[in-house]
Parts: structure tokens; C-alpha cells; sequence
């Protein structure tokens, strides 16, 4: 903890070598996070760059008292990846808070295959694959990830539950046109 | 407790992040019911398998090389005047050759088309004509036109000033006759280098603010969460005045204007469409003046019961006249009384920078249907995030 605290106060004094060292330290936390969450390279390397460039304008107002850096970390790369296209600004989006439209009751207990996993996440939206990424790749506390996306903790209970209801369903049969869920509701982002 | 309010909460109990009374309740459920014992087996396998399947995909995924060497020169590189969009007399060279051979259209108004054929002559004149003036390699093909529009998704934006833009949106998957969908408005304005910003989304024709968000030196004005419902019957949203905590983003970084996977899928799919038509311009209420191009797409609709299903449609995408860059996506159906039907719009309708210094109330003061409320505990802040 304290080296991390040491690092970002030579960052801040402005030695160009702290910083390398602060991108070299975090650089495959950040990309890796994005590319799970953006499921593209291109994307996580434009994330990894535009996430650094904010670290680097925004270390001045990091408080190590008000939080853990890695989390501060988080917020941003979430940020930008949820946010890093203008033109989703606004738009229509699953409705994926407190209504869900995959009833259990059209999931009969089963087998799944496991095996299509992967394809079935790509299926996610990105706000729902953002929840996955935070809570079971980075093994972060549902509080934690409330913090991270700025959202209350309830939402990241129902999100969690819906992109695990989504990927079961989507395991249960193959993805197809109509196991799209319909409900809309308009959002947009900042 | 039965099944059903057991279920939405398996996972947060496998997560270990139910309170002590859900906990007890679950466990109490799950001691009688087999059903719920399956599934919570079920889902434990699933999220082990997430587990497993991300940690393997992320073991494989490292930045380039020289992210960092790119890193350093982009923050160098901020430091210096904004660039110039490249290839800016070809650019220019087009957008004649496009005036003389094009006619515009109006919204609501008469659509003339060319015929492909036409604007393949069009395509394939201003290429030449560019070759032959900047001996460029560019391919000779009307999809040479697609590409460039293409290449501008990627150009970056001034960093002085205040960017000012305007985003319109409508919906109406359930192709609804006369105009039933959703639409709505959100205009913002951030300060490139105060970092003050402000965001106000409004429903479309009744102009009621949904949501507002804006960030003035080290205060946030919100609704402490986002505010995503359409709901015309709801009073005044209340929206707090609150110290920011110092953990916020504190500055939206100007950010290269690109598509989303949406909007790639659908110019990739234009891209690759021989039926593809340059229809004309046309000038929206902003004042954006843009090229309208159109192919046949199968627009996805949703049934009574909410299930889709694939119509005939035609896309039509704007790209800016002056930059290139992608400012909106349509799509429409042929609706039962034989006129078009749109089902669902996005437009950029304004993107511009404006001069630093010009007059905005960052305060939200001149926005009507809110109540602002002093938080100086910060107590309901409101983050910003819209994730």
C-alpha cells in the first residue's frame, strides 16, 4: 500500500520515470479489464491509452484516504469503457434493472453447455459484462463494484442476477433472434 | 418464501453478498425445495465457468509492445495545437464533386434518388480526379467514398473551447402507426479545459427533462442516480447541489469521435452493399448539414409479445459534409398505409466547439422542471456515471 502511496506522490512531483513505472505496474490490470468488458483488442488498446492519459491529468485529486487506488483505477477504466463512445451517449438499451423479462419458468433445470460460454458472453451488453468482469474476473465485493460503476448496490445485485439469467438461457438453446430480450427503455451515458 | 422470491436472490447468496435476513431466508428455501438446490448447483457451475473462462481470456490478451512509448507521445502531443484532419483537399475535392452530381432532399420532403449507377460515376470520377492531383493509391471504387467516410470516424477533436453537442434519439420497435415511439434529446456542453460540464436530457416533443447531470469546479449537480424512465407523469426531478469527493473522473478528456459496434456493423454492412445510394444532403435543425446514403436492411422488430423478428427496411446513414464523420443511423419499414415508418433514428445533430468563454449556465439555472437542492454533505452526490 504505501509503495503504491510513494509512487503516485513522485508521479505527482512530476517524475516521467514514476509514471512509467505506474503504467507498467497496472497497464495489463487496465487493458485486460477492458477487453474482457469491450470483448475487443482494438478497443482495450484505445481504453488502456485513453484510461492512462486520465491518470495522468487526474492524479492530483486521487485521495489514497478516500479509497484504494486499484478502485479509483476501476472507476475510470469503467468509465471509459461504458461511456467511450459518443454516439451511445444516448440510446436505447435492455431494460436490465427490475424487470426481467427471462421468467424462470421457461428454464427448466437442466444441463447446460458449458462448453458455449464464451460465444453466450459475447452476447452480453457491455453493461452486463461489466458487472461479470468486476465481480468474477477481478473478484471484486458487490459494494466495490457499486463504487466502481456509480451505481447502488441493488442494481449490481439484479444486473449480476440478469447477465447470469441471460447467459443460462442463452446456454439452454442456441442464441437465436428471438432470445433476444425485447424490453427497452431509454438510457444514456456520460 | 417461495421459488420466486428465492430465485433472484441465488446469486448474491452465492456471492455471499445477501444481507443476514435473505441469507437465513434462502437457506430456509433451499433446506425443503429441490428445485432451487438444482439451480443454485447450476448457477454455482456457471459462474465458476465465467471464472475460469475470463481468467483465460484475459491470460491471453496483453497490450502492444509500445503502449507506453504511444502513451508518452500522446501526452506529449497534447500539448500541441489540434491536428489537422489529413487528406483535406481530397476531402474538399469530394464534397464539390458530390454538389455538382447530387441533388439534396429536404426532410419530409421529396426524396430524389440517383441511380447507383450514377453515383458510381460520381465515386469513380472524384477518385480519378483525386489521383490524378495527389497520386494517392486510393482504390477505384464507390466504396472508396465509404472508406474515407470511414477513416474520419477516427479523427480527434479540438481541445480548446467549449464542445457543444446534441443527441436525438427514437424508438419505435414495436413499429407503432403515427409516431409512437420514444424519442428524446440530450445536449451537453463541457468546457475543454475548465472541465465544467453540463448534460441535460429531455423527452423529445413534450421537451420534459429526464435526467440532468453537470459538474461546476468541485460541485455536481444530479438526481444522486441516474434518472433512465420516460415517464411523463412524474412531477419536477429533484436534482442536489453536492460537494464532488475527489474520486470523481474530474475531466472528460476530448475523445476521438468513432462508432459504436452498432453503427460499425451497419457501415460495414453499407460498406459492403452493392445497392448502396448516395441520396443527397440535407441541413438539420442544428444547423449540421449532412450526405444521406441508403441500402436495404432487414430491420429487426419486435412482435405484440415482444419477440423479433427480421422486416425489409432500408438503413439510411448521415455522414458530416465537412468531416466525414458518421452523424446518424436510421432505419424504416414500409408501414401499412404505404408510407415509410421509422423505427429507429440516432443523430449527432449538433457537434461543435464552441469559443472558449462563450455564455453557459453550468448551474443548470436556465433549465426548467427541476428542483435544486443543497447537499452540502454530500449525501445524495450523484457520480455521473450513467454505466
Amino acid at each position: 500500500m504505501q509503495d503504491i502511496v510513494d509512487l503516485i506522490d513522485r508521479c505527482r512531483s512530476g517524475e516521467q520515470d514514476a509514471f512509467a513505472a505506474l503504467f507498467e505496474r497496472y497497464k495489463n490490470l487496465v487493458y485486460r479489464i477492458a477487453y474482457l468488458t469491450l470483448n475487443n483488442q482494438a478497443d482495450a488498446e484505445d481504453a488502456l491509452q485513453e484510461v492512462f492519459i486520465r491518470v495522468y491529468s487526474s492524479l492530483a485529486n486521487f485521495d489514497p484516504a478516500k479509497g484504494a487506488f486499484t478502485t479509483w483505477l476501476y472507476r475510470i477504466t469503467m468509465y471509459h469503457c461504458l461511456n467511450r463512445r459518443r454516439a451511445d451517449r444516448l440510446e436505447v438499451e435492455p431494460l436490465d434493472e427490475n424487470v426481467l423479462e427471462i421468467s424462470d419458468d421457461t428454464l427448466p433445470i437442466g444441463q447446460i453447455d458449458l462448453d458455449g460460454i464464451l460465444p453466450a458472453i459475447d452476447h452480453l451488453s457491455e453493461k452486463q459484462r461489466a458487472v461479470l468482469v468486476l465481480r468474477y474476473y477481478a473478484d471484486l465485493p458487490y459494494a466495490e463494484i457499486a463504487e466502481v460503476l456509480g451505481i447502488p448496490l441493488g442494481t449490481v445485485k439484479s444486473r449480476l442476477d440478469l447477465a447470469l439469467k441471460t447467459l443460462r438461457a442463452a446456454l439452454e438453446k442456441p442464441p437465436s433472434i428471438t432470445s433476444t430480450v425485447p424490453a427497452k427503455e431509454v438510457t444514456h451515458g456520460m | 418464501m417461495g421459488c420466486e422470491q428465492v430465485r433472484p436472490l441465488l446469486v448474491a447468496y452465492l456471492d455471499q453478498a445477501t444481507t443476514p435476513d435473505e441469507t437465513l431466508l434462502v437457506r430456509q428455501h433451499l433446506a425443503d425445495c429441490v428445485q432451487c438446490q438444482q439451480e443454485l448447483v447450476l448457477l454455482s457451475s456457471l459462474q465458476a465457468q465465467i471464472g475460469t473462462t475470463m481468467h483465460q481470456l484475459a491470460d491471453q490478451a496483453n497490450p502492444s509492445a509500445d503502449a507506453l512509448q504511444r502513451l508518452e507521445a500522446a501526452l506529449a502531443q497534447r500539448t500541441q495545437p489540434a491536428p489537422v484532419l489529413p487528406a483535406a483537399g481530397f476531402t474538399r475535392l469530394k464534397q464539390t464533386a458530390i454538389h455538382l452530381f447530387v441533388t439534396p432532399i429536404s426532410l419530409g420532403g421529396i426524396t430524389v434518388r440517383k441511380q447507383p449507377i450514377f453515383a458510381l460515376a460520381t465515386a469513380l470520377l472524384i477518385v480519378l480526379l483525386a489521383i490524378s492531383i495527389f497520386n494517392t493509391a486510393a482504390p477505384i471504387s464507390a466504396k472508396s467514398i465509404l472508406d474515407q467516410a470511414y477513416q474520419a470516424q477516427t479523427q480527434t477533436v479540438p481541445t480548446q473551447g467549449i464542445w457543444h453537442t446534441r443527441y436525438s434519439t427514437y424508438f419505435d420497435e414495436h413499429a407503432l402507426p403515427g409516431n409512437q415511439g420514444v424519442g428524446v434529446v440530450n445536449e451537453r456542453y463541457e468546457d475543454l479545459q475548465t472541465c465544467d460540464s453540463r448534460s441535460v436530457t429531455s423527452e423529445a416533443k413534450t421537451g420534459k427533462v429526464i435526467d440532468v447531470f453537470a459538474r461546476v469546479g468541485s460541485w455536481v449537480y444530479g438526481p444522486g442516480t441516474p434518472n433512465y424512465a420516460v415517464d411523463l407523469t412524474l412531477g419536477p426531478l429533484t436534482v442536489y447541489h453536492s460537494p464532488d469527493d475527489g474520486t470523481e473522473v474530474p475531466c472528460a478528456q476530448p475523445t476521438p469521435v468513432t462508432m459504436n459496434d452498432d453503427d460499425k456493423a451497419k457501415f460495414d454492412q453499407m460498406r459492403a452493399d452493392a445497392n448502396v445510394t448516395l441520396v443527397g444532403q440535407d441541413t438539420w435543425s442544428g444547423g449540421r448539414t449532412v450526405y444521406i446514403l441508403r441500402s436495404p436492411e432487414q430491420v429487426r422488430l419486435l412482435t405484440q409479445d415482444n419477440q423479433a423478428k427480421l422486416v425489409d427496411g432500408t438503413l439510411t446513414l448521415y455522414f458530416d459534409v465537412k468531416t466525414y464523420v458518421l452523424a446518424g443511423a436510421d432505419e424504416s419499414i414500409m408501414g401499412s398505409d404505404g408510407q415509410p415508418l421509422l423505427i429507429s433514428s440516432k443523430r449527432t445533430v449538433i457537434d461543435e466547439i464552441l469559443p472558449s468563454g462563450t455564455k453557459i449556465a453550468w448551474d443548470l439555472s436556465d433549465v426548467q422542471g427541476i428542483n435544486i437542492v443543497e447537499d452540502p454533505t454530500g449525501a445524495h452526490r450523484d457520480t455521473g456515471a450513467r454505466g
